[in-house]
């Protein structure tokens, strides 16, 4: 009898409290993408596309649609002093309680990232439901609103679509949130954050967004400037951050251009500290095919193919080199994480030159060594310029 | 105090009334008394005894104008061919000429007239009366105080057909029929050995069921003998209708949800058992046999695990393995995943839940339950129903349930696919039994979850792996061999080992050491080339 009394006291609270997190899946909004934006008077804004489950496939009619009645989410906007009011602000208008969990990217717009996104590191570390796995994109030019408005046509819910973007053209796991936080924590090196940006097709007004590079900030997390798509492919490859690249060369010696798809990328930062003086040694390699060749070289001769190999070297080591230098002249910021690098190999040393590495980083030397293997070139059968021409076959 | 000794005089009393009314205890006013020397004597007193028992034949044989002889059986249950061919013919023919030596008449017909395999002499009314319902048939003579009794049983009785709950794709096909004596030749079939022992035991004041435990002299231990014995002996009840019976009697934890015995169909299963070091218990008028004592991984186990080749059966096992857990969780991992931690599912699936949970009216717990509940409604309706309308169940239930309530928007879809599969999974485990116990508990483990989350379903788990951990067969830890570990036997349990590397049997459940086979079976053709 006892017994039955204390398992019916047992259970008692579980159902009577009020206080159990229990949400149902209908009671929340699902925030699958989040734009922060400022304003010149230094009022933020925030967006958040949210799903729409209903409409969203599983049902066979739903999916379509631009923006408009079909469409499987909109997009909410909220202002306020600073982001956690915006969202209140953004809950207000919403009948469901907005879920964090499944905000998989935030786009920030470059207004807001010049003044400095700092708020919107704390607001969401803060964060319980803020997922480690974020994408967090920089908008060039143009607000994050417009970007979670735009539609896109692939994905079921278009922020979605800036993710697979960024995989498809470098990155290996959607996690720049989280690497920016490691940077960022970092005193030597500079935090950098993918770019995308608008643009309109020449041919109707069909507009869209795409992969811009990477913007670079400074230590109190303001935009300093950006670097280029293949100025951002070749920090990766120093940083080790993709494991495919295409490289592009013209010929040297005549015309046309050879494409070398490279994979097996390899890396390695080698800080020599001489006399007080850093030079940091950047050795790069990978193996690849040659995906294209316009030129008149033929590649079936060895003797050509080892000429084309040291050519690829020089081009990619120069134009890696040119990237440092950008860093180090233009931005003054170590964004590939050389100052890491002498921590490690000189861990004495670089307690004094911790505080100033910052002033010591644009004058550092860095020599860029390139070593390239050429795989497979790819002729099934000879090069039509040297044949005179396709021939029958 | 009073209290106590008022239950124990009402013990006694009842004790006494069922004693009564037993026509064999020792109690019963003629039951003691030895046969008298007149048949009609002896005729009435069983007249009597067998008062309103229509099927107790009375077939006087006379000789002389009086009676020589008195034949008694059940009818139905003698072979009344043997015992016209064998006792009533050869009499007749024969009576004539031995009136004058009564004394030999009793050797004679033992001796030469019944050409039956089993006879016996009793000397008591009690022994009689025992014997006749034991349906054997026996002649009373004039002039002896004793009774011929001759086994001529003939019971209506099913053949030996292939097992009805436990199939396999390869082995032996034969199963238990009701009868003990052909149960007890299956398993002597296949263990021609004189270790092998079978000890009878009758249980059951009123049904007296023989009962047979059955062990390997040599294997099985000793200790656990004895407790299985003393167990059995211990039952006092009118009656034992099944093995189920027994079963209940003597586990050792009756409230656990999990069985403690195991029960099978098979020979070829209690043979197995029987060499591992278990002991069986066969009860008449049941085909399943109990083996005990049981692990929990038995559970596991199908009969054709040891038939088929073994890296099959391993891998077989781990899905088995697989199955069984996401029959207890499957549904409550569905409900906390998406009421209390959207976060951990991924998104594409989350979102695809969300848009299947959008029309539904009820909570993801309640709508669980529901789909439980209808599920096992279901299952319990195509159990009992006789065949014809069985399959109408499972099509109006698939069609309703199914496709219906989820269009109609009173459950979602995902919730279906949930329960259908878990459903499923429970099916998949071989012992019947224990997929039933995984059923129930997943409805206490599925309202943790939807009131506490993972947290409610760590609890549960917490809780039934501390029952697990305390239970015992028959002195042997349940989750024996893998707590305790023991090495050498706990291979056996997630994998199938190959057959020559089972060299020791369960240690615990034997006692000790004990090697099955030598060193170096495993299959060594020669090699090199052709």
């Amino acid at each position: 009898m006892r017994w039955i009394r204390l398992c019916v006291l047992l259970v008692i609270p579980f159902f009577v409290t009020g206080c159990w997190d229990r949400t149902e899946l209908n009671d929340l909004a699902f925030n699958m993408g989040m734009g922060m934006d400022m304003t010149d008077n230094g009022v933020y804004t925030v967006s958040a596309q949210i799903a729409v489950p209903s409409r969203l496939a599983g049902s066979p009619e739903g999916g379509g649609g631009a923006g408009g009645q079909g469409s499987g989410y909109f997009v909410v906007t909220g202002r306020g002093k600073d982001i956690r009011e915006a969202t209140q602000d953004m809950q207000e208008k919403l009948s469901r309680r907005i879920h964090e969990g499944h905000r998989r990217v935030i786009f920030i717009g470059e207004n807001m990232a010049r003044k400095g996104i700092s708020a919107v590191i704390d607001s969401n570390t803060r964060d319980a439901e803020t997922r480690l796995r974020t994408d967090i994109f920089v908008v060039k030019g143009s607000e994050a609103e417009k970007v979670l408005q735009m539609y896109y046509p692939f994905e079921r819910l278009p922020a979605q679509g800036a993710i697979k973007l960024h995989q498809v053209n470098g990155a290996t796991v959607d996690a720049s949130f989280r690497d920016f936080l490691i940077k960022a924590l970092d005193s030597s090196s500079s935090p950098t954050i993918p770019v995308i940006e608008e643009y309109q097709e020449s041919t109707g007004d069909k507009e869209g967004y795409r992969f811009a590079g990477r913007g670079i900030f400074d230590k109190n997390m303001k935009l300093i400037g950006f670097i280029d798509t293949h100025q951002a492919f070749y920090r990766a490859w120093i940083t080790g951050q993709t494991n495919r690249i295409v490289l592009t060369m013209p010929n040297p010696n005549g015309t046309g251009q050879i494409t070398l798809q490279l994979t097996h990328l390899n890396h390695k930062i080698t800080p020599i500290l001489k006399k007080g003086k850093i030079l940091i040694s950047v050795s790069l390699s990978g193996i690849g095919d040659i995906r294209e060749n316009t030129t008149n070289i033929d590649l079936t001769r060895s003797d050509n193919l080892s000429n084309v190999e040291s050519l690829f070297n020089q081009y990619s080591a120069t134009e890696a080199h040119n990237v440092v230098l950008l860093t180090q002249k233009q931005y003054r910021a170590d964004i590939f994480g050389f100052g890491q690098a002498v921590h490690r190999r000189y861990p004495y040393q670089w307690r004094t030159l911790k505080g100033s590495w910052e002033q010591e980083y644009p004058s550092v030397e860095v020599i860029v060594h390139s070593n390239l293997r050429i795989q497979r070139v790819g002729l099934t059968n000879s090069f039509v310029e040297l044949t005179g021409g396709v021939q029958e076959r | 105090m009073r209290k106590r000794t008022l239950k124990s005089l009402k013990r006694r009393k009842q004790r006494e009334r069922h004693q009564e009314i037993s026509p064999s205890s020792p109690d019963f006013d003629v039951a003691n008394q030895p046969l008298s020397i007149n048949v009609q004597e002896n005729e009435q007193i069983l007249r009597s005894i067998f008062k309103d028992c229509s099927d107790i034949v009375f077939r006087p044989i006379r000789c002389d104008g009086e009676t020589k002889l008195l034949i008694v059986y059940i009818d139905g249950v003698t072979d009344t061919r043997i015992l016209d061919e064998a006792v009533i013919k050869p009499i007749l023919l024969q009576g004539a000429k031995c009136t004058g030596n009564p004394r030999s008449l009793e050797h004679v017909i033992r001796d030469e007239l019944i050409p039956v395999g089993q006879t016996k002499i009793v000397s008591t009314i009690q022994e009689l009366v025992e014997d006749i319902v034991n349906c054997t048939v026996a002649i009373l003579l004039e002039g002896e105080d004793i009774a011929l009794i001759a086994e001529m049983q003939a019971f209506a009785s099913r053949p030996v057909e292939e097992p009805a709950n436990e199939l396999s794709i390869r082995g032996p096909r034969e199963g238990f029929t009701e009868n003990l004596r052909v149960n007890t030749s299956l398993i002597r079939k296949r263990l021609r050995n004189p270790e092998l022992k079978m000890e009878s035991v009758t249980l059951g004041t009123e049904t007296k069921t023989g009962v047979v435990i059955a062990y390997i002299r040599g294997i099985a231990n000793d200790d656990l003998l004895r407790e299985i014995r003393t167990r059995i002996e211990r039952i006092e009840v009118d009656g034992i209708l099944d093995s189920g019976n027994v079963e209940e009697l003597i586990q050792d934890e009756p409230y656990s949800p999990f069985p403690q015995i195991e029960n099978t169909e098979r020979p070829d299963t209690v043979t197995a058992g029987l060499l591992q070091g278990r002991i069986a218990i066969l009860v008449d008028g049941t085909p399943f046999v109990l083996i005990a004592p049981m692990t929990f991984w038995m559970a596991l186990v199908a009969a054709d695990d040891y038939y088929e080749r073994f890296l099959y059966t391993s891998s077989i096992r781990i899905i088995r393995f697989l199955l069984f857990m996401m029959s207890l969780f499957f549904p409550s991992l569905y409900v906390a995943a998406t009421t209390f931690h959207p976060q951990m599912l991924p998104t594409n699936l989350l979102l695809t839940f969300a848009s299947a949970r959008e029309p539904s009216p009820f909570p993801a717990v309640v709508e669980a339950f529901i789909m439980e509940f209808m599920f096992e409604a279901l299952r319990e309706a195509g159990v009992r129903l006789p065949r014809a309308i069985g399959s109408t169940v499972s099509i109006v239930g698939a069609l309703v349930i199914g496709q219906a309530a989820v269009q109609a928007g009173i459950v979602s879809a995902s919730i279906v696919i949930v329960v259908a599969s878990t459903g499923i999974a429970s099916f998949a485990i071989p012992r019947y039994n224990f997929g039933v116990a995984f059923r129930l508990l997943r409805f206490p483990i599925l309202a943790l979850a939807g009131t506490l989350g993972f947290y409610g379903i760590a609890v549960g788990l917490l809780a039934l792996m501390i029952h697990l951990a305390a239970l015992r067969s028959f002195g042997v830890p349940y989750l024996a061999p893998i707590a305790p570990f023991v090495r050498g036997n706990a291979k056996n349990v997630f994998f199938r080992p190959p057959i020559w590397s089972m060299k020791k049997r369960p240690e615990l459940i034997v006692g000790g050491y004990s090697r099955r086979n030598p060193e170096g079976q495993g299959p060594k053709p020669p090699r090199g080339r052709r």
